[in-house]
Order: C-alpha cells, then structure tokens, then sequence
C-alpha cells in the first residue's frame, strides 16, 4: 500500500528518443491520446483536447514543472476536466506527474511516479481524460458504489 | 464495527486516507495490523524505532482517516484495521496505474515505430520549435501493424 503511482519500465530505445516522446509535445500527444496545441515551457500551461475515443474532445490542459533533458520532465495536471488552471486553488486541485529516464545499455530506464493524491479536494474520482479502455465505466461504477 | 462508523463510511475522504498512508512509520502499522486481528499500543511499538508516544500519535492519525479502529479490551485499547477503507484507496491506485500502464503500453508502440527517418538524436528536444516534420502522420493508424511491417522492411 502507498499513497503515489509508481512504474519502471525498461524502454527498448535509446534515451534521445524516449526524451524526445515525452518532451515534443506533438509526440507527447500521439501516445497519450492527446491534440496540444503548442510545446512543452516549464511553468506554462498548455492546452489541447482529448483524441480517445471515449472522451474525444474533452479539453485538457497540463503545466511542465521540469524539463531536464534527457533526464527529467514532470507536470501537473488537474484531477478533472472541471478544474480551470485559473483555478485560485489550484495546488490542491493538482496531481503531479514524474517522469525520470536514465540510460541502460543501448535502451532507457524510465520511472514514472504521480503523487499529490492526499491533497484531493473531495473524492469525485480521476479525471476522464486519463482515457480509456473497456471495463473503465464499470470499474467507475465500483469505485462510485464504494465511495459514496 | 459501530453503525457510527458504517455511517461515517459514506462520507469517507480518500485525501485524508491517502495522507495518512504517506509515513513510513504509519504504512508500517498498517501493514502489521493487517495481517493481526487487534493490537494494542504495547504490541505496535515492539520493532519500531519510535516512541511510543509516537506510535500513538500515529494511531490517532489513521483513527481520524478511519483506516483503523479501536476498542477497549480490559485495560488496554485495541487497535484493528478498517480493511474496506484500504481496500477503498487500494482500488482508486489501482484505477490510476491502470490508466498508466495503458498509456505506457501506447508510449512502448510509439517507440516501436520511427518517428522520422532522420536519427532521433538529431532532434532530442523539440520544445521550442516547429516540430511538425515529427508528428505522426495518422494517430489513428493500428500502431501495432505498423510496427510490426515498418521493422520487417527494414530487416530486409
């Protein structure tokens, strides 16, 4: 038991790449089921929508707190699509997320960690935007029926 | 269980519960009264490296999150966990890493697959500059297939 998401994964490509999927925006985007609409700038926000399926259109935002290259980008992103990043509350509004990659042989080793789940305001759930797979609506349904 | 406590179950705050698992001295409690029906304060505090003032502040604090409860026995006071409240927090990770491993999974095709024929090194950062010569060309294409064919020509 803990209170973060924690996962290491050993990448079969070289770190310049892997930094390159998660730091080009564009590239970011493709893989996390995202449009954004501009780059990546530590301590600014950028905007875009959801492309999933489920949720196709959604707006999202997220704010670049730390972009080492080729070692570390992190951000924060809000617990649900209501939350506005005007939000005057924001801090506990948030959720970060770690990524860090360190070179391994001819591949990347890449730890993610996402914390800050203890500042939740209240207990709504995740936010739609971390997309979707079958299943997700019912495991809503129970985690709802549990909560609530 | 009280029907206090069955009440105040609906009203559960996963941030409070979250809160108190973030302490190793506290995980550590949880974890040993997980697998024990009750203890008491003087059981808790034998292999812990605190206080066991300290112990009982920490008991306080998972009591307020409801992740354990106590009762009296005699003249000591029984600490059990409230394992549906666990399981709570336990289910709401899971959703979340869930969610991760899905979109790590897509990041592993993303790799999979070239983004551009030129070196990837040659463009490390793209962060401040038009990058539309990387983007995919159709998000929506089965990366997998792609993947899979891109490498076998590239075999050949």
């Amino acid at each position: 038991m803990t209170n973060s998401i924690e996962r290491t994964l050993d990448l079969n490509a070289p770190i310049e790449r892997v930094w390159q999927a998660l730091a080009d925006y564009k590239e970011f985007g493709t893989w996390f089921q995202l449009r954004l609409h501009g780059p990546f700038q530590a301590g600014k926000v950028t905007t875009g929508e959801v492309t999933s399926s489920c949720h196709h259109g959604l707006p999202f935002w997220m704010r670049p707190e730390t972009i080492e290259q080729p070692n570390r980008f992190s951000f924060v992103w809000p617990m649900d699509e209501t939350i506005s990043p005007d939000d005057p509350d924001l801090q506990s509004k948030v959720t970060l997320v770690e990524f860090t990659l360190t070179a391994k042989g001819p591949g990347t080793r890449m730890t993610l960690r996402e914390s800050g789940f203890d500042k939740l305001p209240d207990n709504k759930g995740i936010n739609v935007f971390r997309n979707n797979e079958g299943g997700w609506n019912a495991q809503m349904e129970n985690i709802k029926s549990h909560v609530e | 269980m009280s029907n206090n406590l069955a009440r105040s179950v609906e009203t559960t705050d996963l941030a409070m519960t979250f809160a108190a698992l973030g302490d190793k001295r506290r995980l550590a409690l949880v974890e040993r009264l997980y697998s024990a029906d009750a203890l008491s304060v003087s059981v808790l505090c034998e292999g812990m490296d605190v206080s066991r003032q300290a112990i009982s502040k920490h008991l306080k604090t998972l009591t307020d999150a409801r992740l354990i409860s106590s009762e009296r026995s005699g003249r000591e006071t029984l600490y059990s966990l409230e394992k549906k409240k666990l399981e709570e927090a336990n289910a709401f990770l899971m959703l979340v890493g869930e969610k991760w491993d899905d979109a790590l999974g897509r990041l592993q095709v993303h790799l999979a697959t070239p983004a551009t024929d030129q070196p990837a090194t040659s463009h490390p950062v793209a962060i401040n500059s038009e990058t539309g010569k990387l983007a995919q060309s159709n998000p929506a294409a089965n990366h997998t297939d792609f993947t899979t064919s891109k490498k076998q020509n590239r075999e050949k």
